[in-house]
Formats: structure tokens, C-alpha cells, sequence
């Protein structure tokens, strides 16, 4: 049965079947990753364990709840970089969850959890410094389990058609 | 986007200009990152129960548009037997 594969995605699931994706949304993901010494679901906490299909949905569903006042999506590679270029110190990219305790941030193959997910991968480690970011930024997205959380953009009413509210790039 | 436009709350907006030979129209971003208190809340709220989806999506162009809401995970059940039946068939 070529062109489906099962990815098993935190505590949902991500079921790929070709162009066709089934998928839960979950209240917590970020659950999953808590351990002893580990605790990424606290509130505050930016959420990690999403794919870019999770962000998608909650964007799509964010527009249509808008009733077209707004568009929302993820950020693009240029747009992300955009804002980490000329706007660095009025929107935040970085985040904490390098820092809890447990976590090497130079664990093997770790850009594969950024993948898909434009950047966002908060960090307090100048290992992983914006200038890096393009490295993560990959024009496909991926469907894997992810450290990284993700800021929506919005465009507001008569920026975008309202008859493609189910429809993004 | 104009000044008379009101970003929904936590967006800043973005000024637009040309970056990287590339035009950046209007727009707006969250300033942080998407909170877990924020997410469960959004959640609860935007899918409610149906927490099951059926999703297209173009792997050239990068479109995604939702299908259909799923009642349960039966639904992509019957497809996980198909691929369980396919993988022990490899």
C-alpha cells in the first residue's frame, strides 16, 4: 500500500494516507514530554509536542472563527526572518524550554524536532541563535513530534479572500 | 492592514517592506509563542469535542485545508487496520 504511512505523534496521532491526514487535537501535548526532572506543560510554558499540521489546524479554525475578519497562518520563512531581522525586541523568539533541566540541547539529530515548524525553537542557548534559524525553516512541512512551539501571524479583513478561509499556504 | 484595523490581542504589526529582494505586505504575529494555557483554552474552544480531523494537504504546493470534522478516532481506525494488514504483508 504505497504512499501511506502511520506516524505515531505524542499523545495524538498523525495518520498519513497520502495527500489525506487524519488527526486529533489534544488539550496537552505537551505532556508528553514531562518526565521526572522534565515539566514542559506548565501554563505559562509555550506548548511544544505539536506538529505543523496541529499549528495549521488551529489557525484554519482561528480564521474561520474570525468570520473572515482575520486570516491567520503560520509564519513564512520570510516572514519569520523578517521579524527576527527588524523586529528582535517587540516579538519573542525565544523561549525557555532549553533550559529545563534534563534536556541537552545538543542531543543528536535535534534539528529533525524543529522540522516543519518555521523556527520558534526558543532557545537561551547562544548555540541556537537566530542566525540559525534558516536551518530549521524547511519549505515542506514535517509531521514529527517537536520542542519548538510556533507564533501565528494574522492579516486582517480585505488582505485576504474570505472564500479561502479553508485554504492556506 | 490599516491603522484603523484592530489586531486580535497579543499581535504586534508588522510593517511591511522589501526584504530579500521579496515585498513583506502588512501583517501581524503573535508576540510569544503559543502558551500551553493558551492552547488548551483555544482548543477546548475551537473544536470543542470533536476533537478528530480529516485533513488535505498539497505536499507541492504547501496548501493545507481542513475536509471534515471526524466523530472519533474510529474513522482513521479503520484505515490504521489497512495499513496494519499492509506493514505485516512487507
Amino acid at each position: 500500500m504505497p504512499g501511506i504511512e502511520k506516524l505515531k505523534f505524542d499523545q495524538g496521532e498523525v495518520l498519513v494516507f497520502g495527500s489525506r491526514l487524519f488527526m486529533k487535537m489534544m488539550d496537552n501535548p505537551s505532556a508528553k514530554y514531562d518526565k521526572q526532572g522534565r515539566v514542559f506543560s506548565g501554563t505559562n510554558q509555550d506548548v511544544v509536542g505539536i506538529s505543523y499540521f496541529h499549528a495549521k489546524i488551529w489557525c484554519l479554525l482561528s480564521t474561520l472563527e474570525s468570520g473572515g475578519e482575520f486570516k491567520y497562518d503560520l509564519p513564512t520563512h520570510l516572514q519569520y526572518e523578517y521579524v527576527a531581522r527588524h523586529f528582535p525586541l517587540d516579538v519573542q523568539i525565544g523561549g525557555n524550554v532549553w533550559q529545563q533541566p534534563g534536556l541537552d540541547p545538543h542531543e543528536r539529530n535535534f534539528s529533525e524536532r524543529f522540522y516543519g515548524l518555521h523556527g520558534w525553537y526558543w532557545t537561551a542557548n547562544p548555540h541556537f541563535g537566530r542566525a540559525r534559524v534558516q536551518n530549521y525553516s524547511l519549505d515542506l512541512p514535517g509531521v514529527r513530534g517537536s520542542y519548538a512551539s510556533f507564533s501565528p501571524v494574522v492579516v486582517a479583513r480585505g488582505q485576504h479572500g474570505v472564500k479561502s478561509l479553508h485554504s492556506s499556504g | 492592514m490599516t491603522t484603523s484595523n484592530v489586531l486580535p490581542i497579543g499581535f504586534k504589526p508588522i510593517s511591511g517592506g522589501i526584504f530579500n529582494d521579496a515585498t513583506i505586505e502588512l501583517f501581524g504575529i503573535k508576540k510569544s509563542p503559543v502558551t500551553n494555557e493558551e492552547w488548551a483554552r483555544d482548543v477546548k474552544r475551537l473544536v470543542g469535542e470533536d476533537r478528530f480531523f480529516w485533513v488535505f494537504h498539497d505536499w507541492k504546493t504547501g496548501k493545507t485545508r481542513l475536509e471534515k470534522d471526524a466523530r472519533s478516532d474510529k474513522e482513521g481506525g479503520r484505515y490504521t487496520i489497512c495499513i496494519g494488514i499492509a506493514d505485516a504483508w512487507h
